[in-house]
């Protein structure tokens, strides 16, 4: 008896404290979007004093101060929390290199969006050519957040670590910088931050793994699909910056993949361009999905307008000399 | 007895290092301590300046640290194998070769994770692989490893070394030397007075010391290529 009672007793306090919590979210959440809507119609006015009314979810009509609200456009997540990962979801990528012309926006949006330097690249693209007689394409390649992640399988600390939304993520808090995870990666997917920056010290924005900033001297950072933005509802930075929407994304329970313009369903569009995963063999079992570069809409020679570094970069290839040679690019 | 006075011209032959530091060890000596201090700078402009100077990048992460302490591992390896085996099988002149490897063993395996400190991005979080250990992970297994592979090879030489402290300690009234060299001696011997049934039971001890370190040897080299199996990265798998 009495321990059912003790027992009754704890979880109502349990779904009450949820409760507050929840509330607690959605009410900052919801203050965030009606601040950014009215902070975008009425012109960025930074003034202090300056009082803003708000409609709370409960219905309430609140007066808060403008500079005490929305330090953060969503909700911080701490190191602990982004551990468990969005409830219910399965996030997938799936990328068109049929439509991929390599204009770099996805690479550029993905620095802005995570603070990297030029040359510290989450997404790259790469130029691949399956074997010598076929022609090469633009291979976009990003964290494939594998479903048996090599990485997270030798972290000594479990500083990485996979979350139940099929996100590899790094609490970079936790990361000893070993970089047995880098080696262990088979797509290259992860980079260390081998020197100190400035903009590590940066700490306006409190660190979270879901936004992997600010980064941190001697630790290992990637590809993170994103999950500050996820949890707003928002594509990824790089499946919003392609102009082309080469970079499709959504999520596996709902059998739903976007790139902004159109959505589809997921397994119609693998089972009818037959989509494939990098490296199958290797029994990782990624999350990003390619579908082959057939009927491509793009030359692979556009490519290489995008800037002389490109150009620079694959200057040994001999499928690019030859190109060079008839005068192509 | 011969043994006895065999062994009082073993002091006297042997035991004159103890008593004198000539000038060209301590002109080595210093030598040494001078490449370790050009080292500490080094390690000072790693830690003040991040890994960048390490010239490694994302393609090559371990570089020659790790080289180093595979290098080193595998001294210790072979150290341990060839004096366990020669002891395990009661190899006639052992007991020539034994101790020098003995030490190479023990030294290697004290300088091989030297260069894995080194190669480690934070090191001001090492504690964090006790705190937050991984079973999965051959790291962690590594450690344990190399730890026990370190006590293990550090017994089995110090219990070759008995013996001869007892020596030391029965004719240092002979030789000229300090205090506490001398006390030491006595606390390293542990006792050992070369009794019958003192040296069958160092005997015994000894022996079940070389087949432990066989055996450590084969675990901490195996987890090191378990370690190696699992690196996919193009250009390391």
């Amino acid at each position: 008896m009495k321990n059912n009672r003790t027992e009754e007793g704890g979880t109502n306090r349990r779904k009450f404290l949820k409760l507050g919590l929840m509330t607690g979210f959605s009410a900052i959440a919801g203050t965030s979007i009606i601040t950014n809507l009215t902070s975008s119609e009425e012109g960025k006015t930074e003034s202090t004093g300056e009082v803003v009314r708000l409609l709370t979810p409960e219905g309430k009509i609140v007066e808060v101060n403008a500079s005490n609200i929305n330090k953060y456009p969503e909700a911080y997540i701490t190191p602990a929390e982004a551990r468990k990962g969005i409830p219910n979801r399965k996030f997938v990528m799936v990328i068109d290199l049929a439509k991929c012309k390599n204009a770099r926006k996805c690479v550029e949006g993905c620095q802005k969006g995570h603070n990297l330097d030029h040359g510290q690249e989450f997404m790259k693209i790469k130029l691949m050519q399956d074997n010598p007689s076929a022609e090469p394409y633009w291979f976009p390649k990003n964290c494939m957040h594998c479903d048996e992640p090599p990485c997270v399988t030798v972290c000594p600390t479990g500083a990485t670590f996979k979350r139940d939304d099929n996100i590899v993520l790094i609490d970079n808090e936790r990361c000893i910088g070993c970089k047995f995870c880098v080696t262990s990666c088979p797509y290259s997917a992860r980079i260390f931050n081998w020197e100190h920056k400035a903009k590590f010290d940066d700490k306006s924005q409190p660190y979270s793994p879901e936004t992997s900033v600010p980064g941190a001297t001697g630790t290992v950072t990637k590809c993170d699909f994103c999950p500050d933005l996820l949890r707003q509802g928002l594509l990824p930075h790089c499946a919003s910056a392609c102009p082309e929407g080469v970079i499709y994304f959504g999520d596996r329970n709902e059998d739903i993949v976007t790139n902004g313009a159109e959505t589809v369903r997921f397994s119609e569009l693998i089972n009818k361009r037959g989509g494939y995963r990098h490296l199958e063999h290797l029994g990782t079992k990624p999350n990003v999905y390619y579908l082959p570069p057939v009927d491509k809409l793009y030359e692979l020679e556009d490519g290489f307008d995008v800037s002389e570094e490109v150009k620079e970069r694959y200057k040994d290839v001999p499928y690019v000399q030859e190109l060079k040679k008839q005068g192509k690019i | 007895m011969n043994i006895e006075s065999r062994k009082k011209e073993l002091v006297k032959e042997f035991a004159l290092r103890s008593e004198t530091t000539s000038m060209s060890s301590k002109i080595y000596m210093g030598s040494l301590i001078a490449i370790i201090l050009v080292g500490l700078y080094a390690f000072y402009l790693q830690m003040s300046e991040g890994q960048v100077v390490t010239g490694m990048r994302d393609n090559v992460v371990w570089g020659i640290y790790e080289v180093n302490f595979i290098l080193l591992v595998c001294i210790s390896y072979s150290g341990a194998f060839i004096s366990g085996v020669l002891y395990f099988f009661h190899t006639p002149w052992k007991t020539a070769v034994t101790r020098i490897i003995e030490i190479i063993t023990v030294l290697s395996l004290l300088i091989g994770p030297i260069y894995i400190l080194l190669c480690m991005g934070r090191l001001d979080r090492l504690h964090y692989l006790f705190m937050y250990p991984r079973i999965q992970s051959p790291i962690t297994w590594d450690i344990m490893a190399i730890l026990t592979d370190i006590i293990a090879c550090f017994i089995y030489l110090y219990l070759t070394f008995i013996p001869d402290f007892a020596i030391l300690r029965d004719h240092s009234e002979e030789l000229n030397i300090s205090k506490w060299k001398r006390k030491l001696y006595k606390t390293l011997a542990i006792g050992y007075q070369d009794t019958k049934t003192q040296r069958n039971r160092l005997y015994k001890i000894t022996r079940a010391m070389s087949t432990i370190v066989i055996v450590l040897a084969i675990v901490a080299y195996s987890v090191l290529a378990w370690i190696f199996s699992l690196t996919l990265q193009p250009g390391l798998e």
